[in-house]
């Protein structure tokens, strides 16, 4: 006869099992997992460049851009009250030596401007040989990571001749790769006896887990009288000296490093660039997203408020580039960086100072799929956002933040 | 008795589910291997069922979009030819599905879709399938010194084998439900003949 509390038992080890063996292959660092929704409508990146892709260990890179708060921010997305500038690297390939946003040290979070943009830098020291994939990065309280695009990096060397070399307040050179490690094994060991001298002492006092459980409903409200005056007494010393050791090595910390310096809980208010826009206005009429063509189709009102003719030359999104080869031209930085550099064209040519023109914009690539854009047209609210690039005769850029909602079309 | 779980357990634990040949269900994405590259495959019928979204198999006959994505950029660099036999036989769900034959690219395809680069990186294929059957597809790329062929044979307007994906997670929620009913069932009845025993 079938003993069911036994199969479903099985059951759900033999899940659990599965579950817990299988591991899928982690693909990349999830730029392309996130909703289309979040890489188009919270940060908008450009304009991002590495130093070197190339390196030795104990090199440096600089990675450089520009980002744009996004004005339609979602609403079920926390705002940017606090946000920590970072770089995303599967494991600890560089460390990073300085960040700045708009030439301020980056060292603390921030509070960002919805509809701003802003600058920023980063300076990393390869630490070990790898190809990685790197990412600007900005981690946002209550929303998360949001990923810049990303290069591919080669560092090459010997990890073993790294070194983090810096001279604190006091004019102490010291190397952070190896500054206190033994301090902190020696704390960790100890603590790791004391503890695991705690639970074996008490593996050895009577019944454990479910026997001790069965003891305990069954003596009740006597339960306690399971507990010995030896087991207080060897608990209270235990209590005791926690707390005295604790209070000590901060006491001994303090004195002997009395200066210490502001980690990233503290908070700067750094103010934006300057108005990116130049004068130039757009607002899009209506947009569709023709799923077969994989292709964006809109219809944008300009008003060019400059002094010279501009003419559209790219859309960016969501860390892709749409570009018009006529008006401006990109190449594709690796073999993951993804520029259509044929990917815009327009109709209405150039808009002349003064003038208010309706531009049909198409932006076609076969990334809309590939990096599970098109998945906007299934949101609720089904609502895309961009970045237009106006370029005047003297290549000056006019950058413009459009978006609006999305109509899927299938034929 | 046994043996049932355990073949429930392992038919629907299975987090890869396999297509035919060159075209296989890669999590959520419908993926086609050409050799070292890969496309997305998306197979539309907007007469039938507009937004749904299919992967290899065509629910039903009529007009019928395949979208070919590239995933790798060097495909855009590439010539892709995309052609399509009928057949008799339906596709084995094994290995053999992706096997080239020559014989089968010597034949005059039932439409063929000529090499040519897609630099935006996608490739759309119209064709108006109007009656039921059996079919294989290659997607033949070249470029300067390669050149990678891949077979997947597909139906149009046939009813899918087993179960559906969609159904799965239901059916075994059912069964989890049904034998934990089953189970508090059977204890609470073994109660009273415990009273009965110590009375």
């Amino acid at each position: 006869m079938l003993n069911l509390k036994k199969t479903i038992a099985i059951l759900v080890a033999a899940i659990s099992i599965v579950v817990a063996v299988y591991a899928a292959p982690v693909m990349a660092h999830g730029e392309k997992s996130q909703a289309a929704y979040l890489r188009m409508r919270t940060l908008l990146w450009y304009d991002v460049e590495v130093s070197t892709t190339k390196l030795m260990v104990n090199d440096e890179l600089v990675m450089t851009g520009k980002f744009y708060w996004f004005y339609d921010w979602p609403a079920n997305i926390a705002k940017p009250e606090v946000a920590f500038l970072n770089i995303g690297i599967p494991g600890p390939v560089f460390v990073r030596k300085a960040s700045y946003i708009n030439g301020v040290s980056g060292v603390n979070s921030t509070r960002f401007d919805i509809g701003s943009t802003y600058e920023f830098k980063v300076v990393l020291k390869a630490r070990r040989a790898a190809r990685i994939h790197m990412h600007a990065l900005m981690n946002v309280k209550k929303a998360g990571p949001l990923i810049g695009p990303g290069r591919w990096v080669e560092v090459t060397g010997d990890m073993a001749d790294f070194s983090n070399e810096v001279t604190t307040l006091t004019g102490e050179t010291i190397d952070l790769e190896t500054y206190g490690l033994q301090n902190s094994i020696r704390w960790h060991v100890f603590w790791g006896v004391v503890a695991a001298a705690w639970l074996l002492y008490w593996l050895f006092q009577g019944p454990i887990l479910i026997p001790r459980y069965k003891k305990v409903k069954l003596l009740g409200e006597n339960a306690d009288d399971m507990i010995t005056s030896t087991q207080r007494t060897i608990g209270l010393v235990l209590l005791i000296g926690t707390v005295v050791v604790v209070t000590w090595s901060y006491y001994d910390t303090q004195a002997k490093y009395p200066i210490t310096i502001p980690l990233q809980s503290g908070r700067t208010n750094i103010p934006p660039l300057p108005d990116t826009t130049l004068g130039v206005r757009a607002e899009v009429v209506d947009a569709r997203y023709r799923v077969s063509g994989r292709a964006l189709e809109f219809s944008v009102n300009v008003t060019n408020n400059t002094n010279s003719p501009i003419r559209l030359g790219e859309f960016t999104s969501a860390n892709i580039r749409w570009m018009n080869p006529d008006v401006s031209t990109a190449e594709p930085a690796d073999s993951h960086d993804p520029v259509a550099t044929n990917g815009l064209k327009y109709e209405g040519g150039i808009v002349y100072p003064g003038e208010t023109k309706l531009l049909k914009v198409t932006c076609t690539d076969a990334a809309w799929e590939t990096h599970r854009l098109a998945k906007v047209v299934y949101d609720p609210d089904s609502r895309f956002g961009g970045l237009l690039f106006f370029f005047d005769n003297e290549n000056k850029r006019s950058i413009v933040a459009i978006g609006g909602p999305l109509v899927p079309v299938f034929i | 008795m046994y043996k049932v779980f355990y073949v429930l357990i392992l038919a629907f634990m299975s987090t890869l589910s396999w297509g035919h040949g060159g075209v296989a269900n890669d999590g959520n994405q419908c993926k086609l291997s050409v050799g070292p590259y890969m496309m997305n495959f998306s197979g539309y019928q907007p007469e039938n069922n507009v937004s749904k979204q299919f992967c290899d198999d065509m629910p039903g006959v009529g007009k019928s979009i395949i979208v070919l994505d590239f995933i790798d950029n060097k495909l855009r660099d590439m010539t892709v030819n995309f052609r399509v036999l009928k057949t008799d036989s339906a596709a084995q769900g094994n290995a053999d599905d992706g096997v080239i034959n020559e014989a089968e690219l010597a034949q005059k395809p039932f439409f063929e879709i000529p090499a040519k680069h897609y630099p935006t990186g996608s490739m759309t294929i119209s064709q108006d399938f109007k009656e039921e059957g059996h079919f294989i597809g290659y997607v033949i790329v070249e470029g300067e010194n390669e050149k990678f062929i891949s077979r997947f044979p597909f139906s149009v307007g046939l009813p899918p084998a087993g179960i559906p994906e969609v159904l799965k997670i239901p059916i075994v929620a059912f069964i989890i439900i049904i034998l934990i009913m089953v189970w508090f069932s059977r204890k609470k009845s073994a109660v009273p003949n415990e009273k009965e025993t110590d009375d």
